[in-house]
């Protein structure tokens, strides 16, 4: 029996030696580490369960009172925060607006709200919210940041039509902002302008802006009203060109009426 | 000297459990076993195999080295040898102060293998504990449902 304990004593200090300065403490730490979360884990559902299982019936109506509540301020602040930021690109127009605003020199501008209604998508005309009162007057020219929108067609007292240049009543002298050549715009419906009448030897193609003239005493020069998106030839021995607005209507909130100073 | 086997491994696996949970969730840190291989060494209980895994699972669960708790165990078997035959004709209080005290012995020598070896884990109240209140407690179980032994034989080594 001696023998034998004196064979264990060797073979426990050698597992101690083996424990200490070998790979086997690695899985050891990882087993300890394992055991140790599972059992906090466990201790944590136990000492919480009790509660839930406990949970006073007043107390957890409270809870749901509370998280109704929440939501609701959750909801407010969220359509706070949305109209924060609408805010903040009015106003971003607005300064972009007034930039353009000190650009027209001889003409006064009045700045006014876009309103978009039926008129608009049926008629190709838009309602702004300034009229007679505020010294907007038939005829004057209506533009943004972009280009040209129209000109001011029925005038109430506080509130206008503007006709837009896609309408098919209106037509607007222009230049080709490349070669300067003129042109004669009609609008034609469905969003589009067509030039007619453009000479063969024109260089006209596709992607050239038409700016106003300045000729008219309506528009200032060189504001962008369209942009051909086609050139095609009539049996007439001329071409025409079709032509998107450089404004985006539906995009609309805030115009200039442009007053002629003179 | 016979044992219930099946009672004893029970009995392991409720003090590993229990000390487990205890020296995870507690600032206490208990090493219930040698008090097991203690008192077994008392009773005249020297199975190599059995101690051997024991002292094993004693060293994983208390994250001492292996061969910490056979080394410290071995040894006291040379102390509790000649206490076989005293210890078994003795009364309830007398076997818990026996092991009581080579228990401490058998502690005493697993923390100065843990002080060599850089891994000691020792606390007087930890000790005091384990000495005074669970080692009754062992000794009650051992011997009520796990032990199961005539006390007239005396055997001799």
């Amino acid at each position: 029996m001696t023998r034998i304990k004196i064979w264990l004593i060797i073979i426990s200090i050698a597992l101690i030696f083996l424990d200490k300065f070998s790979f086997i403490y690695k899985f050891r730490d990882l087993a300890a580490i394992s055991i140790q979360k599972q059992i906090a884990l466990f201790e944590f559902r136990i000492t919480s369960y009790p509660k839930l299982v406990l949970l006073q019936h007043s107390e957890q109506k409270h809870l749901e009172v509370e998280n109704r509540q929440l939501k609701k301020q959750l909801e407010q602040y969220s359509i706070a925060l949305k109209q924060q930021s609408n805010q903040e690109h009015d106003i971003a127009e607005l300064k972009d607006l007034n930039a353009v605003h000190s650009l027209h020199d001889g003409f006064k501008s009045i700045l006014s709200r876009a309103i978009i209604d039926v008129n608009y998508l049926v008629n190709n005309k838009l309602l702004i919210d300034k009229g007679y009162n505020d010294e907007v007057r038939v005829g004057q020219s209506v533009v943004n940041k972009n280009g040209v929108i129209g000109q001011v067609g029925i005038v109430n007292q506080k509130n206008a039509q503007v006709i837009l240049i896609t309408n098919q009543d209106y037509k607007i002298y222009l230049q080709n902002s490349v070669t300067k050549s003129k042109m004669l715009a009609q609008g034609i419906g469905n969003d589009k302008l067509l030039v007619k009448y453009i000479n063969k030897n024109e260089r006209v193609t596709v992607g050239d802006v038409l700016v106003t003239t300045g000729l008219d005493d309506i528009y200032p020069a060189n504001i962008p009203v369209a942009k051909i998106i086609k050139v095609f030839y009539e049996n007439n021995g001329f071409n025409s060109a079709l032509c998107v607005p450089v404004v985006d209507f539906n995009k609309l909130q805030y115009v200039l009426v442009l007053k002629n100073a003179n | 000297m016979q044992i219930s086997y099946f009672r004893f491994s029970l009995l392991i696996g409720l003090i590993l459990i229990i000390q487990s949970i205890v020296n995870n969730t507690t600032i206490l840190y208990f090493d219930c076993l040698p008090l097991l291989l203690v008192a077994i060494l008392l009773e005249g209980i020297f199975e190599i195999r059995l101690i051997f895994m024991i002292c094993l699972l004693a060293d994983l669960f208390g994250h001492w080295y292996l061969g910490t708790h056979l080394l410290s165990i071995t040894l006291v078997s040379f102390l509790t040898k000649g206490f076989v035959n005293f210890y078994r004709v003795s009364n309830v209080l007398q076997k818990v102060i026996f092991n009581g005290i080579f228990s401490l012995i058998a502690y005493i020598i697993i923390t100065l293998v843990g002080l060599v070896m850089h891994n000691s884990n020792f606390g007087w109240l930890n000790l005091l504990i384990e000495v005074i209140i669970i080692n009754p407690v062992i000794l009650f179980i051992l011997s009520s449902f796990i032990i199961k032994m005539p006390p007239d034989i005396i055997r001799a080594e």
